[in-house]
């Protein structure tokens, strides 16, 4: 169990860091940790564990 | 999401000229609501962070009472759609599913470019482009209502004469569903607006300071024709008239020109793209400046959205517009092809 918690953590911080790339290529507005950028899967997977509704912002 | 890059069309449809857009939803997909309208260049005059903040507080309430109100949130799911992905179409799978960072910039596909699709291919077989791909997402303006961008689809003027005006709507009201659906912002307005049938009516609940008012709104057939679709980035790649953009003249810029008021008067202002075709304008001879005075016989006083619906909804590739045009006060006749 904690290596697959290991594995996931590295995982979605590998994720952060590409979403995070992604925005500086772009040369993006910085956001605040409450933004999921880029990335919708893992919105819906969160609004499911937490049970709030979800905020798509295409621009 | 800063990408159109793979985006499901089956779930996200909406207006794809905006530069900001929003939608509510449950984790099921299911959608509470959308937000963002944008009636001008400008992009920002029809909304606002108060109205904003008023559509996510509907949106919480509609989350609050989910699922009872499943059935109600049905219609704001769109047909399915034609193409469910982006790379549906030949032309869009030059860009890759998702955005690298090495290559973000190069490879990111613009929302309109879904717009300018769904019209490609509903021109390619040569028939003219249904009104709801010219004028589409109808602003509730075209049918006599000007919602206040600071609330929630509250009605802000009526227009005198206008379908809403006989339909009963009055200042104040807010729009509280629309064919049953629950209603947060103009941009649900627009949904049912642009899926309406026509002719038709659409069914209303407003609340009229606290009291429920039921209304109907007429749509007769051709309702959405008069609305200004200019803005829109179709209109400024200029696809339908080889490159040539051109404006209305004013009463007062006719008159020196010895044009009436109903009388069409398109000055151009634009001949040629910078990056690339369709040139046809340039190569037909057209000149910034010219003012075009009549288009196929026609010399009524149109709008640039009235000369594009033209040339998008009566003629097809391959064919010719005969326009006239006043260049330094004397009248000449150009031969403008259509290649879209």
């Amino acid at each position: 169990m904690t290596l697959v918690t290991l594995v996931l953590a590295a995982a979605l911080a590998a994720q952060d860091a590409g979403n995070e790339a992604l925005r500086l290529a772009l040369k993006d507005t910085p956001l605040g940790p409450e933004w999921i950028y880029n990335d919708l899967d893992r919105g819906f997977a969160e609004a499911k564990r937490t049970g709030k509704p979800m905020l798509v912002v295409f621009r | 999401m800063v990408q159109a890059n793979g985006i499901d069309l089956s779930l996200f449809q909406f207006d794809t000229n905006l530069t900001w857009a929003v939608f509510f939803l449950n984790a099921d997909r299911t959608i509470y609501g959308r937000y963002g309208t944008r009636a001008d260049k400008g992009a920002v005059s029809r909304i606002s962070t108060a109205g904003f903040r008023k559509a996510m507080e509907g949106a919480l309430e509609l989350h609050a009472a989910y699922p009872g109100n499943r059935a109600a949130l049905a219609g704001k799911t769109g047909p399915a759609p034609r193409a469910k992905s982006p790379d549906a179409f030949p032309w869009l799978r030059q860009y890759p599913p998702t955005l690298q960072p090495a290559t973000a910039n190069k490879s990111c596909m613009h929302c309109h470019e879904l717009q300018d699709s769904f019209q490609r291919v509903a021109r390619e077989p040569g028939k003219p482009l249904p009104d709801e791909l010219l004028w589409s997402w109808p602003l509730p303006e075209w049918l006599g209502i000007a919602l206040d961008p600071a609330e929630r689809a509250t009605v802000k003027s009526v227009a005198a004469g206008s379908a809403a005006a006989k339909a009963g709507f009055r200042e104040g009201d807010r729009i509280v569903a629309l064919e049953g659906q629950p209603v947060i912002s103009i941009a649900d307005v627009q949904w049912v607006l642009q899926h309406a049938k026509e002719p038709g009516t659409v069914k209303a609940d407003l609340d009229r300071a606290g009291a429920k008012v039921p209304a109907t709104l007429p749509l007769a057939r051709g309702w959405r024709r008069g609305g200004d679709f200019s803005w829109r980035f179709f209109v400024h790649e200029a696809f339908y008239t080889g490159n040539l953009r051109v404006k209305p003249l004013t009463p007062e810029e006719k008159a020196p020109l010895g044009l009436s008021e109903k009388s069409m008067g398109l000055k151009v202002t634009r001949v040629g793209w910078p990056v690339g075709p369709p040139a046809e304008a340039k190569k037909a001879g057209f000149l910034v400046d010219d003012v075009l005075v009549e288009v196929d016989g026609q010399s009524g006083a149109w709008t640039e959205s009235d000369f594009v619906a033209y040339v998008a909804q009566k003629k097809r590739q391959g064919d010719k517009l005969d326009i006239a045009v006043l260049r330094g006060g004397k009248r000449q006749n150009l031969s403008l092809p259509v290649t879209r």
